[in-house]
C-alpha cells in the first residue's frame, strides 16, 4: 500500500499502535448553510483529487455518499457492492480499505458478516445542512473518547501466512 | 468565556464544494475512470453562478497530478458522456441535472438547459508514436 502523501497528511494521522491511519478529530464551528436536505463535496474534499483514486475507488465513496446517512455507521455487504460495480469482491474491499487508510471513509464496528462504514463528514455530507456540525462534532467527541473509538482489526496478510 | 467566544476560536466546518442531485447514481453507472471523476469533481468544485466553469488544461494537470494528455482524453470523455457542455462559445457549463453550483438554482437552470441525460461516452483512442515510413530503412540496406 502506498503512503499517505503530504496533502493527505491532514486528513489521516497514524497510528502506531494499530498500524492504521486513523482519521483526524476535531470540534468544527458551524457553517451556515443553505436550508434544504442534499449531499454535498465539501472544499477539503478537493485534496483527494490528486491521490489517484481508481475509478472503482470513486464509484465506492460516491455510492457511500449517496445511499448512507450522514453521521451514521451503516453496514456495507462487499458482495452486493460487488454485483452492483460488476467487479470481484476482493477488488471491492481493497478499494474499500485505501478509502479508510486515506481517512476518506470510518470503519466502524462488525455487524453480522459484514462491518459498518460512514463517509469521512468533514468531507462529504448527506442530510439537512443544520444538522452537519451536530453530526461532524457528535463524530469527534465520540472518537475522542478512547472507549467508543473502534480499531479496524489489525489483521494483515501475512499474519495469516505466518499461521 | 461565553459559548459564542469558544465557538469563534474553533475552525469552521468546510463550505460546501458543489451539491449531488439523487440522480448522480446514473453517473456511477457509466463507470469513468478515476481521472474522469477527479477532473470532473475538481471543476464543479470550481463552478459559479449558472454552474459556468472555465476549463485551464494545464492548470487541471497540475493540480491532480496527472499527465495533459489524460486532461485532455479525460474532458472529451466528460463532453461524450454529457456531463460536460462546452458551447461554442463562453464558458463550459456542467449537467446541472447531476451538479449544482446552488440547490436552489438546480430547477431554474435544468428548465434553461434541458433535461439532459447522461450517456455512455467512448473514450478517445491513445496516441500513437509515429510510425517509420515504409521503405525508407529498406531503401538504407540496398546500398
Amino acid at each position: 500500500m502506498s503512503a499517505v502523501p503530504a496533502r493527505m497528511q491532514g486528513l489521516a494521522i497514524f497510528d502506531p499502535g494499530s498500524g492504521e491511519y486513523a482519521p483526524v478529530v476535531e470540534i468544527r464551528r458551524r457553517y451556515a448553510y443553505p436550508s434544504g436536505s442534499y449531499r454535498t463535496f465539501s472544499d477539503e474534499a478537493e485534496q483527494l483529487l490528486p491521490y489517484g483514486l481508481s475509478g472503482l475507488e470513486w464509484n465506492l465513496f460516491v455510492r457511500l455518499l449517496m445511499t448512507h446517512s450522514s453521521g451514521k455507521f451503516e453496514k456495507v455487504v462487499i458482495s452486493e457492492i460487488a454485483a452492483k460495480e460488476h467487479s470481484d469482491p476482493a477488488n471491492v474491499s481493497r478499494a474499500l480499505t485505501l478509502l479508510v487508510q486515506i481517512g476518506a471513509v470510518i470503519k466502524g464496528e462488525k455487524e453480522g458478516r459484514s462491518y459498518c462504514y460512514m463517509v469521512n463528514p468533514l468531507l462529504g455530507f448527506r442530510g439537512p445542512g443544520v444538522l452537519h456540525h451536530e453530526v461532524y462534532n457528535a463524530h469527534a467527541r465520540a472518537l475522542a473518547d478512547p472507549e467508543t473509538v473502534t480499531r479496524p482489526r489489525t489483521a494483515t496478510r501475512s499474519k495469516r501466512k505466518e499461521a | 468565556m461565553s459559548v459564542t467566544a469558544w465557538e469563534s476560536t474553533l475552525p469552521a466546518l468546510p463550505r460546501p464544494a458543489f451539491e449531488m442531485h439523487d440522480r448522480f447514481e446514473e453517473v456511477i453507472e457509466l463507470g469513468l475512470s478515476g481521472a474522469d471523476y477527479a477532473i470532473l469533481f475538481h471543476l464543479a468544485a470550481r463552478m459559479q453562478t449558472g454552474n459556468r466553469v472555465a476549463i485551464n488544461q494545464r492548470a487541471i494537470a497540475a493540480a491532480i497530478r496527472v499527465s495533459p494528455e489524460t486532461v485532455r482524453r479525460s474532458l472529451s470523455v466528460l463532453r461524450a458522456t454529457r456531463l460536460l457542455l462546452s458551447p461554442d462559445e463562453g464558458l463550459s457549463v456542467i449537467n446541472p441535472v447531476y451538479l449544482v453550483h446552488n440547490i436552489a438554482e438546480r430547477s431554474q437552470l435544468v428548465k434553461a438547459f434541458g433535461n439532459i441525460d447522461v450517456v455512455r461516452g467512448v473514450r478517445a483512442a491513445r496516441r500513437t508514436r509515429p510510425m517509420p515510413r515504409r521503405g525508407h530503412l529498406a531503401l538504407v540496406s540496398s546500398r
